[in-house]
């Protein structure tokens, strides 16, 4: 019998995509908002490990001023395969579920993709509800 | 002592009924939900023109809970909060120091069952993780919980985790697939059936389901163990009159004051 190894693991077996991680993506956006605000309000990621092998990532705005309030923005969750995830969007919004004809209020609607978060992001952040909760945390710090 | 009033005012003008409230059982402590009161009214009646001021609004940016004060805003620091939940400290002078957590969860007619539990849960993860960051585990959950007690997000280990029976609740904590998880004391368990002529519950919902409880109790007070000393267990109360008017019509509750009776209690710090 032959002595020389074989490599059985695939050439491509790692992604060489530009795939970044959920996390990664919420805690650059956070870090960007302190700059925006004077750091009056910041922003800040935190993460648990929550039953089933989900990971739970809370994205809040903090004031500093205000003894380090906290405002809990929306929260995702997602297993190892990253997606589609869940994400917990302050807005609630009521949908009309056609297939067995009930309306749902859902604050919880799956991302599937990257672009797919970017885009919710960028939606959640220049929402009026947000746009709100920063100006009333600047205004009391001040 | 401390007296604390929570009521889920269906979205009606009701200031007038709430001060008769406040002045009747001595309210220090004024948590109103589904409150469409502006703050500036609501302490113009509570603070009558040719008296002190008295009550107070702490700053919070929480949509679906207000909090009113018979004591300077400083002494209740909103600490972490999101749309339907604030948490607050509670540090008045020479007093023990506690988290005041009021929420107003979302109704059944918009969620599933699971859904519920999940919020539930998020909300528990929260509580615990507020508790572990600030050192302080004496917390009182009080709100619209829309789930009665013994509905699984209330009394699941992950989500409120809320027993019944101070016995049970003053064991603290237990371990559920290696994770401890800490007990909420829930009072308002005896409040079901019909004994000694008082309501069967805070919010009646007759509907043509198969399965219908009629009364539930969804507006709830729970307590962590170590404040349940604390407690006045026979101060806790839920309200059917201001004093001038009954909250009841043909035994439930009249939806033209609120579709919610209120709830009294009182803690001894």
């Amino acid at each position: 019998m032959s002595t020389e190894k074989q490599n059985l693991w695939p050439k491509d077996i790692v992604d060489t995509s530009d795939l970044v991680t959920p996390v990664s993506i919420l805690k650059e956006q956070a870090s960007l908002l302190g700059e925006q605000t004077q750091n009056l309000v910041e922003a800040k990621v935190e993460t648990s490990s929550i039953t089933n092998g989900q990971l739970m990532h809370v994205f809040y705005l903090v004031a500093p001023a205000l003894d380090n309030y906290k405002y809990r923005l929306f929260t995702i969750y997602h297993g190892v395969e990253l997606y589609p995830l869940d994400l917990v969007d302050p807005e609630e919004k009521i949908f009309f579920d056609p297939s067995d004809h009930t309306v749902i209020a859902q604050t919880s609607r799956p991302v599937k993709s990257q672009e797919e978060l970017l885009e919710r992001l960028r939606h959640i952040f220049s929402s009026p509800q947000t746009k709100k909760v920063i100006n009333a945390l600047i205004a009391q710090s001040r | 002592m401390l007296t604390f009033l929570f009521w889920n005012l269906n979205g009606n003008p009701l200031e007038k009924v709430i001060a008769n409230l406040v002045s009747l059982h001595h309210v220090d402590i004024l948590i109103l939900a589904e409150c469409k009161i502006p703050v500036r009214t609501m302490l113009e009646t509570l603070n009558p023109v040719g008296k002190e001021a008295e009550f107070h609004f702490p700053f919070s940016i929480t949509e679906k809970i207000f909090i009113y004060t018979r004591f300077s805003s400083d002494f209740l620091n909103a600490i972490d909060e999101d749309k339907r939940t604030t948490i607050r400290k509670l540090s008045l002078p020479a007093r023990t120091e506690i988290l005041l957590v009021a929420t107003h969860l979302p109704s059944k007619l918009h969620r599933s069952e699971n859904s519920q539990d999940s919020t539930s849960q998020e909300l528990g993860r929260t509580i615990r993780e507020v508790e572990g960051r600030t050192g302080l585990n004496k917390t009182l959950l009080v709100g619209d919980l829309n789930q009665n007690p013994f509905e699984s997000g209330i009394v699941d280990a992950r989500g409120l985790h809320a027993v019944a029976t101070r016995a049970v609740a003053t064991k603290n904590s237990r371990k559920v697939d290696g994770k401890e998880y800490p007990f909420f004391y829930n009072p308002m368990w005896r409040y079901f059936g019909d004994e000694n002529d008082r309501p069967s519950g805070t919010y009646y919902y007759g509907g043509s389901e198969p399965k219908t409880y009629f009364w539930n109790i969804y507006d709830q007070v729970l307590l962590r163990p170590n404040l349940v000393p604390l407690f006045e267990q026979q101060e806790l109360r839920i309200l059917t009159g201001d004093g001038k008017q009954e909250f009841l019509k043909k035994g439930v509750p009249d939806k033209a004051i609120s579709d919610h009776l209120p709830i009294l209690f009182k803690l001894n710090i």
